[in-house]
């Protein structure tokens, strides 16, 4: 049940009422129920390793708070000297690091091995083969619980920061259940931080008409974004690239462009949902995308796209690893080796990124192209990150005006250009088809594709669909624009500023153009959620 | 007392938000929804002119496919043997549309005989969403256009909802919209008396009497699919139930075959039903058909065939069964019905037409309003072009292309000429309303040689209405069974 199918639809509308009508103090239990039954409805045979993984981390969360009460009531006995207070703070953190180990590998190693799993069949098949078994194991047996990278790294950030204290367990095991399988977040994110939403959940849910309406408009505009974007872009992107070997040229170009906004509206667009969900609920998730696509830098970018993505491996893991004994023991082995200090830069700042980044692209997907392109951002990263300065001064001593508008839009294209070159290392589905298609975009100018027929055939779209697309693409740089130049304050408010009749005919013309352009319904086949599968 | 004002202002916003975004919607759908052509048109004409039937009129209730349409007229039974039946026949109507129709006239007429047209048992079960429409535009709150669809859709709920709800089943034809889309109006219906639509042209052929007659044979057909007999069986079971007699009728047409006929023969015996066969030999010969003049193509009567095979059919239904006289009664929607379809038979004064270009000298007299589309791959002669000209026409007619050309009295209201798909809708033509949509399948025709009717539903379809009587005067199909299969 994806949030654009009818029955997603049916759900909400009971779902809404069913928690409204419910007295505030028990609407967490509607929400929870709700969310349960939302996420069986795609498999019951998910629900062991989500109540798996939450209950494990629950646990686990409560011991390690345990330990803490235990480490503080200790640490409250008088008389103790330095080295005693050192030494059970040592032994505290030595059973939380052991429990926080056991939790780990037991959610990273479910994570791991459903995600990772189709890469052993093979030799998994030989073996039992060779030990006179069947050998029949299949890839397509392997249950991927939805959700799972989703749900795994909200509680894994919730175990490490109650090991490191930055606020205090749950102490309800349903409440924590519920913080992981809210069904708002759980099929694409964003990936929530417990003192958050957590805190949200537990707090009074009330109806609030105002909040309830913005909800409602930022849910239309993540349909708008879904079905009358994203799915229509994606019909012209898989004509193309279903055609990858036909030497396309230009069209390939365009497809790629395409390709870009196509993504940022499925993956925003569900974010917008989610949100909008959320907010009926009276539930504020965090902001996932904050106008990627004006980013003048690829750091920028990255903390524009997929926010609480990045933010999950900036705080969990390259935090952890760029500030953490390992490297600062490098530090001094690279001083004490005399190494000079832009090299020894270069080095420690390229190794958490390395880190952070292959495992971004392993999150993303298993297959050799998202290692690639783990790669790909890693090497971009580490190059601005390690170069920064001398570019900065090169710049300078160029008089190069970097505060200009023209700089400003060169450097989003770059950035623009460069997310393209990301993606066209996976979307065509395999290396050997990235390189066919990049071949062809090097070796075949050809602009006549788009006077002669070519175009058209290989497109999908009619010249309607082509026109409702770029206006729609445009509709969505807009949006982005104004909001930029409106900055905190979110569009929605703005036009809430607006004469009443303003917020009611935007809605109602956004709702109408759901309705009407929208790819849905038995004629059309509309495209899952891209991000649906991590 | 500001924050109460403002609470009000957000409650009414909220409110008027909904209400508006249910009617523009509602608008929307409206606009949208497949504009049919003129045989599903006539297919809704049928169906909902038998929901204006008075609650348990009728004794007689016929259904099937086309044949029945264009081969029994229920004013004709009225007016010969007093019967008050209904002929619901609806284009390739699939079997189990049949079945579910005998469960919905159940819900508001009592009859005491049922008469199914068998040609169905050999058609293929493709379920274009088109032919679906026929049987699923029963009437929305009908649990059996709930169960029919449920079955025809295998339960999917999303496509299940196209059929109820505009909007959901026909918003990808966004890109197709015309202004005849935008143009709203009550619906007037011309065409169906009682189920029967008036046919006054018939076609060239060559014919004999071996080309129609059938007879008993140990070779059988089997039915397309098993289901069938499956459906036939609960309608015979349904009819047990209400104490209804089934009957099973074949009209008469060129390509029905000896095991055909043997296999439904044996089939009617084993249900324990009758089997009126046209086309079987006996009965051939007492209806007395002329090859040339009775048949509008290889299998559909016009007018004059189907008075025949009604006068038939009502001779064996009164000899067999005891009716109330309906023209006995005073007052009857039945009376009313043959009125109006006697006027609409005096008005169909067009000369059989069997050449294209002999329509010139008609279609270019002021008096008429026509409505012409061409399917698909059609042939036009230098003469028949030029007659198109005369008719209005000013586009250069591409062989490969559909086209349409709408001509009120002297005026061209729509000319249209397109590799897809061409719908519309409008309020012209003699006071009447017409419906048309051309699919976008180009499907093969030869024009020129009308004698080779093809045996798809494609080539040139023309109906003409007089501007003074606002009745249609005749249907006229060229090299290609009549849009109806």
């Amino acid at each position: 049940m994806t949030f654009v199918s009818l029955s997603f639809v049916a759900f909400l509308f009971v779902g809404i009422a069913l928690f409204y009508i419910c007295p505030v103090k028990y609407r967490w239990l509607v929400l929870l129920g709700l969310s349960v039954w939302f996420y069986a409805q795609s498999n019951v045979a998910y629900l062991p390793y989500i109540l798996l993984s939450t209950l494990s981390i629950y646990l686990s969360g409560v011991v390690m708070g345990k330990f803490w009460t235990e480490q503080e009531e200790k640490l409250k006995a008088e008389g103790l000297s330095k080295d005693e207070k050192k030494s059970i703070k040592e032994k505290g953190k030595k059973k939380r690091k052991a429990v926080l180990i056991a939790a780990l590998v037991l959610n990273i190693g479910i994570l791991c091995t459903v995600k990772f799993a189709k890469f052993f069949v093979g030799p998994i098949n030989s073996l039992t083969a060779f030990l006179g078994g069947e050998g029949e194991f299949s890839a397509s047996s392997i249950i991927v619980p939805l959700g799972i990278s989703y749900y795994t790294f909200s509680t894994v950030g919730y175990l490490l920061d109650v090991y490191w204290k930055r606020y205090p367990h749950e102490n309800n095991y349903l409440r924590f259940l519920l913080y992981a399988i809210y069904f708002p977040h759980i099929l694409q994110g964003p990936i929530a931080r417990y003192n958050n939403l957590g805190t949200q959940l537990k707090g009074e849910l009330n109806f609030d008409l105002d909040r309830f309406m913005k909800g409602v408009q930022l849910l239309l505009w993540g349909y708008f974004k879904k079905l009358v974007i994203a799915d229509r872009l994606n019909i012209f992107i898989d004509g193309v690239f279903e055609s990858y070997d036909s030497n396309l040229g230009l069209i390939n170009v365009i497809a790629m462009v395409a390709d870009a906004f196509y993504i940022y509206a499925d993956f925003s667009g569900c974010m917008d949902m989610a949100r909008g969900i959320s907010d009926i609920f009276g539930v504020k998730l965090e902001l996932n995308f904050e106008r990627p696509f004006l980013a003048t830098s690829v750091p920028e970018f990255w903390r524009r796209w997929h926010i609480t993505l990045g933010a999950w491996f900036r705080d969990y893991v390259y935090m952890p690893v760029s500030t953490g004994a390992k490297l600062k023991e490098l530090n001094k082995k690279l001083k004490k080796a005399n190494v000079s200090k832009s090299v020894s830069r270069v080095i420690l700042v390229t190794i958490p990124v390395f880190i952070t980044w292959i495992l971004t692209g392993l999150w993303h997907g298993t297959g050799s192209t998202y290692i690639v392109w783990g790669f790909y951002y890693a090497i971009l990263i580490a190059l601005s990150t390690a170069f920064s300065d001398d570019y900065q001064s090169f710049l300078k001593k160029h008089n190069v005006k970097t505060d200009t508008l023209s700089w400003r839009i060169l450097r989003i294209i770059k950035v623009f250009c460069i997310f393209m070159g990301g993606r066209i290392l996976t979307v065509p589905g395999s290396l050997s088809k990235t390189k066919i298609v990049l071949q062809s975009i090097v070796h075949n100018i050809n602009p006549w594709v788009f006077t002669n027929g070519t175009f058209w055939k290989y497109s999908e779209l009619d010249s309607y669909g082509v026109i409702i697309a770029v206006l729609c693409v445009a509709l969505l740089i807009g949006v982005d624009l104004i909001q930029e130049h409106l900055g905190e304050k979110s569009l929605r408010d703005r036009i809430g500023e607006e004469n009443l009749f303003t917020g009611i005919i935007l809605t109602v013309a956004l709702a109408v153009a759901v309705f009407v352009y929208g790819i849905y319904g038995s004629g059309y086949d509309a495209a899952s959620f891209v991000y649906m599968g991590y | 007392m500001k924050t109460e004002i403002k609470n009000k202002n957000k409650i009414i916003s909220a409110l008027l938000s909904l209400v508006l975004v249910l009617i523009s919607i509602s608008a929307a759908g409206e606009v949208l929804q497949n504009k049919f052509s003129d045989k599903f048109f006539l297919d809704r004409q049928n169906i909902w002119n038998f929901y204006d039937l008075p609650k348990n009129s009728i004794d007689v209730f016929v259904t099937g496919s086309s044949q029945i349409i264009s081969g029994v007229s229920s004013p004709e039974l009225y007016n010969e043997y007093g019967i008050a039946a209904y002929a619901l026949g609806t284009c390739s109507q699939p079997v189990r549309a049949g079945r579910y129709w005998l469960s919905e006239m159940l819900r508001t007429q009592s009859p005491k005989v049922f008469v199914y047209e068998v040609s169905a048992l050999y058609y293929d079960d493709k379920n274009p969403v088109s032919h679906a429409r026929a049987f699923t535009d029963m009437k929305n709150t009908s649990k059996n256009k709930y169960q029919a669809l449920k079955e025809l859709t295998d339960g999917d709920t999303e496509e299940m909802l196209g059929y109820y709800w505009e909007i959901y089943g026909y918003h990808s034809r966004w890109n197709e919209l015309d202004k005849a889309d935008f143009t709203f109006t009550d619906n007037i219906y011309r065409d169906s008396h009682l189920g029967f639509s008036i046919i006054n042209t018939a076609y060239e052929n060559n014919n004999t009497r071996d080309n129609y007659v059938v007879s008993y044979t140990k070779e059988k057909k089997e039915v397309t699919e098993e289901v069938y007999l499956q459906y036939l069986s609960e309608m015979k079971e349904i009819c047990d139930q209400e104490g209804i007699t089934m009957i099973l009728l074949k009209t008469p047409r060129t390509d029905w075959t000896n095991e055909e006929y043997s296999a439904i023969k044996d089939l009617a015996d084993s249900m324990g039903v009758e089997y009126i066969d046209m086309n079987f030999a006996e009965n051939f010969d007492r209806l007395g058909l002329g090859y040339k003049s009775d048949f509008m193509d290889f299998k559909h009567l016009n007018l004059y065939g189907a008075r025949k095979v009604t006068s038939y059919l009502g001779k064996y239904l009164s000899e067999n069964f005891t009716f109330e006289d309906e023209r006995l009664k005073k007052r009857s929607y039945f009376k009313d019905a043959y009125e109006e379809y006697t006027e609409a038979v005096k008005t169909s004064t067009m000369p059989s037409i069997q050449k294209f270009s002999d329509l010139a000298e008609f279609i270019g007299d002021e008096k008429y309003s026509f409505t012409l589309s061409k399917k698909g791959n059609v042939e036009f002669s230098e003469k028949d072009l030029e007659t198109l000209l005369i008719m209005g026409a000013k586009k250069s007619i591409t062989e490969k292309k559909n086209y349409v050309l709408i001509r009120n009295g002297s005026k061209v209201k729509h000319e249209h000429q397109s590799n897809g798909s061409i719908a519309l809708r409008g309020f012209t033509l003699g006071g009447d309303y017409y419906r048309g949509i051309i699919d976008k399948d180009g499907i093969q025709a030869k024009f020129q040689d009308a004698s080779k009717n093809s045996k798809i539903a494609s080539g040139v379809v023309l109906s003409v209405y007089d501007n003074t009587t606002k009745l249609k005067v005749g249907t006229f199909v060229f090299d290609a069974v009549l849009n109806i299969v």
